[in-house]
């Protein structure tokens, strides 16, 4: 006899989470520059109200270093959400291919059972 | 020499660093597009924040914030993007995953209990899917999409019309509310709704719920919560998605006309309530939810009666909209209890609660019934034989469609499964066989032994044409089967055959590694011992460090050979040999009693390598300059690179083809000018002469008698230029030449055509005169009786 039916409930993986754009900007941006963050720009304009033209240059230069790294770490960011996602659609299939699977023992199961049928 | 080329061809990277060549200038390194575009990012922003800072122009704070938000604006949208992108991907993985799920199980007669299947493979895709159980389907566009896909798929017009179905059976205010609060989300609450599907779990009980319902008045009410109350609302109300879910249910109801909601409410819900009286307990609560979310006081109303009468909830929105948001809680609860019922039911859990007698529950004696019933295995194996076909004749299509690419380990699931389905078939053939033999035999055993009985016989003789009707069925069977295996059949020759070339090639690496691995442990352990010589293989470290395996030399280089494998038995006889190789390891301490510590020795030997290789790809680099650009032939390259780099002889090929040796080179060093002869022609030219050897003998016989002349007249003496076998004769020339005034000094080789310079009549008489001695082959070469 072929073996016992086996459970069809392997369990689907739930999708990573995906952040969303601000989301994503933020997670990166905290880390290089929270000033930067989304929800900080709005206080820029208060932290630096009593700034020179030239302390406002050397500002832009800073940010400017800050969006350079940020680049490149988005990049990164985006190689490793890519990475996750084709992970997941590989154990997905695992999964899936698992649970179609288990028709087929049941089919040998029958079978057997209807040869040895007289 | 240590190393002919051939050893060099193979990574021992013999030649050297030609950094002064100024012939291959460094190629300037070629960005990436994505990176080139990335570049081109930084710039803009750098221009653009300083130009708006005040560096260039005109500078104001206005605009530097402006162009910092815009600068930030552009950075989310670019990820927003990517994030839209990897949730597709995503969303359409999860699709192909249901669609080849729900194939499976709708060709498959033979999955357990295909109804509860399908119920359980709506539940769990639903949770991925972001599908709310049976009928809240989020999105509109998304379900269009669906339903596009479903049809794109072949999937029949009931499915399509299952899906409308589902999502109509919702009121639309619920269903209106839920799409808005996903519009409005958009992706970021998915996490969210999962969450609250798995929390609902904690209210499964009536008194879990009414706990709930207190929380939440109490939170509408704005009451202070203590620790108890925000345990009780955590699961449910802390989730972002349930609350916002609520507050539009709110919304609506204050929004709405209670006059207008009236009359729909009493109509549609006239329409639910259909069926109600004969329905399960768990099928009426089922109703009651749904009439709840579409805004009926089910308290109030009486659903028994003929007509039903359908209340409104009337009072306050807040307490309306909760009405509503306990609907949507207790349908989901509802909904999960039943499927839990009925998938345990159908994988037989003991204590399992008896299935409902709703329109969905599957029919339990089908479940319980013996396996061994004549009717119910004849339709399982009618049906089993009619879903391989088809299954055999869709496999590869549909495994290609269903599992989003890599077809192949599907295939060859299927392959191995169709394979056993055939054995299987032919072991009932043999089976069947020997049981028409055994019958047949005791037949006509009966009928020898006795008399011969109609019946009997008539009995034996049917029993044996079913036996033998069993037979041919099976026949055609595995011809059928046979039919669509064939081609699987090649198909998996030619994927065994490079699995096994590739298992092959694994192996022989594993192999080689192994024989690196043995090498170093057997030298760490000598480098442990004393003596260390004779003992540790100075050239398997080299090799192993380098992460090659030891080379096979050419069968004819006798030297190769013996420098790999017989070459410097000990640590100290590779130092020098890496000296030989031009790699400076004179700050190698090979005294026995530094070595007892094999790990700096180690660690020097690999940072040697990397040395080595560093200067290896630096030629390379200038050898494939000097073929691509200058269009020399490889063992040119080599040569002038060689040449340059061990000797420190410029030689470049002029535009009309010849060679010229430039600066630097030390003429009047005879020794040196040999050995550039010697890897002109035993070098790096593997014996060929070429028109570089040619070039550079020539450039020296100009003058026989200069130091030049000289080594390149031995050169010809020394086995190229017959007659000129003997080196003493082109000393003994070259002295000659110098001594008599007036001589011509130049003398001229091409293969197999020796011109050397000859004297006149005078000249002649002179010789005689000075060198009465005179070798008797320049005698005859310059016809001197």
């Amino acid at each position: 006899m072929a073996d016992p039916i086996p459970a069809a409930g392997t369990p689907l993986p739930l999708p990573p989470k995906i952040p969303n754009g601000q989301e994503a900007y933020d997670i990166i941006m905290r880390d290089i520059n929270p000033e930067l963050t989304s929800a900080n720009l709005k206080t820029l304009d208060a932290k630096y109200k009593d700034e020179t033209p030239e302390q406002r240059i050397k500002r832009a230069d800073r940010y400017a270093k800050d969006f350079e790294e940020f680049a490149k770490r988005s990049k990164a960011f985006k190689d490793k959400q890519d990475t996750t996602v084709s992970s997941y659609k590989r154990q997905l299939r695992t999964a899936t291919e698992k649970r179609a699977g288990s028709g087929d023992a049941t089919r040998m199961q029958n079978l057997e059972a209807s040869f040895s049928t007289p | 020499m240590l190393f002919p080329s051939s050893f060099v061809g193979q990574k021992e990277q013999r030649l050297l660093h030609f950094a002064e060549s100024g012939t291959s200038p460094e190629p300037v390194k070629q960005l990436s597009p994505e990176l080139q575009k990335l570049s081109g990012n930084i710039d803009e922003i750098r221009t653009k924040l300083v130009e708006a800072a005040g560096r260039i122009g005109d500078g104001s704070k206005e605009n530097f914030n402006t162009a910092v938000a815009e600068i930030t604006e552009e950075r989310i949208k670019e990820l927003t993007k990517d994030a839209g992108q990897a949730t597709k991907e995503l969303d359409g993985a999860v699709m192909n995953s249901y669609l080849a799920y729900k194939e499976a199980i709708s060709t498959d007669t033979n999955f357990p209990d295909k109804e509860a299947q399908t119920a359980e493979l709506k539940r769990v895709y639903g949770s991925v899917l972001h599908v709310f159980e049976d009928g809240m389907h989020f999105h509109e566009d998304a379900r269009k999409n669906f339903v596009e896909r479903l049809k794109q798929e072949g999937f029949s017009p009931e499915d399509s019309a299952e899906m409308n179905t589902s999502l109509a059976a919702f009121p639309d205010g619920v269903k209106e509310a839920v799409v808005d609060i996903i519009e409005e989300a958009g992706t970021a609450d998915y996490e969210q709704i999962r969450e609250l599907i798995t929390d609902l779990g904690a209210f499964k009980d009536k008194a879990a719920q009414t706990t709930l319902l207190m929380a939440v008045q109490n939170r509408l009410a704005g009451v202070e919560e203590t620790k108890d109350m925000k345990n009780n609302v955590r699961k449910i109300l802390d989730n972002p998605f349930a609350m916002k879910l609520l507050k539009r249910f709110i919304e609506i109801r204050s929004e709405s006309t209670l006059v207008e909601d009236r009359e729909k409410i009493q109509r549609e819900g006239a329409a639910i309530v259909k069926g109600y009286a004969k329905a399960s307990q768990e099928d009426r609560e089922l109703i009651e939810a749904r009439l709840m979310m579409m805004g009926a006081d089910v308290k109030q109303s009486d659903l028994i009666s003929d007509p039903p009468k359908i209340v409104p909830f009337e009072g306050d929105p807040k307490m309306a909209g909760f009405n509503r948001f306990m609907g949507m809680l207790q349908f989901a609860l509802a909904y999960l209890g039943k499927i839990k019922g009925l998938w345990d039911k159908a994988m037989g859990k003991k204590g399992a609660e008896a299935a409902p007698a709703g329109s969905t529950t599957p029919d339990k004696t089908k479940e319980t019934q013996p396996i061994a019933d004549d009717q119910l295995m004849k339709e399982v194996r009618e049906k089993g034989y009619t879903a391989t076909h088809k299954r055999l004749t869709d496999a590869h299509d549909a495994d290609a469609k269903a599992l989003n690419g890599d077809p192949t380990s599907a295939d060859v699931s299927k392959q191995v499964g169709l394979m056993k389905l055939r054995d299987q078939f032919k072991a009932d053939i043999d089976s069947l066989a020997r049981e028409q033999k055994t019958k047949s035999d005791a037949f006509e055993e009966a009928k020898k032994t006795s008399k011969p009985n109609e019946a009997q016989y008539e009995t034996a003789k049917t029993e044996l044409e079913k036996a033998q009707k069993k037979i041919d069925d099976n026949n055609v069977m595995i011809e059928k089967l046979n039919k669509e295996i064939e081609p699987r059949e090649k198909s998996e020759q030619n994927l065994k055959s490079q699995i096994k070339q590739l298992e092959d090639a694994k192996k022989n690496t594993n192999e080689q590694r192994r024989q690196v691995q043995i090498e170093i442990s057997k030298a760490f352990e000598a480098c442990k011992e004393e003596p260390l010589k004779e003992t540790a293989d100075g050239f398997s470290i080299f090799g192993a460090l380098n992460g090659r395996a030891i080379v096979t030399p050419p069968s004819d280089d006798e030297e190769y050979l013996q420098c790999t494998f017989n070459g410097p038995p000990h640590l100290k006889g590779m130092k020098d040999t890496m000296q030989k190789l031009g790699i400076d390891a004179s700050d190698w301490d090979v005294e026995e009693k530094n070595l007892k510590n094999p790990s700096a020795f180690v660690k020097s030997l690999q940072e040697t390598m990397a040395k080595l290789q560093r200067r290896a790809s630096s030629e390379e680099k200038t050898i494939n300059d000097l073929v691509e650009n200058k269009h020399l032939t490889f063992d040119e390259a080599k040569t002038v690179v060689h040449l340059k780099q061990e000797h420190g002889i410029p030689v470049e090929r002029q535009p009309d083809g010849s060679w010229k040796f430039g600066v630097g080179m030390d003429v009047n060093n005879v020794e040196s000018m040999m050995k550039v002869a010697d890897v002109l022609a035993f070098g790096h030219m593997e014996h060929t002469i070429t028109k570089l050897l040619i070039a550079f003998l020539n450039e020296g016989l100009k003058d026989v008698t200069k130091p030049l002349g000289q080594s390149a007249l031995r050169q010809i003496s020394g086995g190229l230029g017959e007659p000129w076998r003997d080196p003493k004769l082109a000393d003994e020339m070259s002295t000659v030449l110098t001594t008599i005034e007036g001589m011509p000094k130049a003398a001229s080789y091409e293969p197999f055509d020796v011109k050397i310079p000859m004297p006149n009549d005078a000249q002649k008489a002179a010789i005689k005169a000075q060198f009465p001695e005179l070798s008797d082959e320049l005698k005859t070469a310059w016809s001197i009786s």
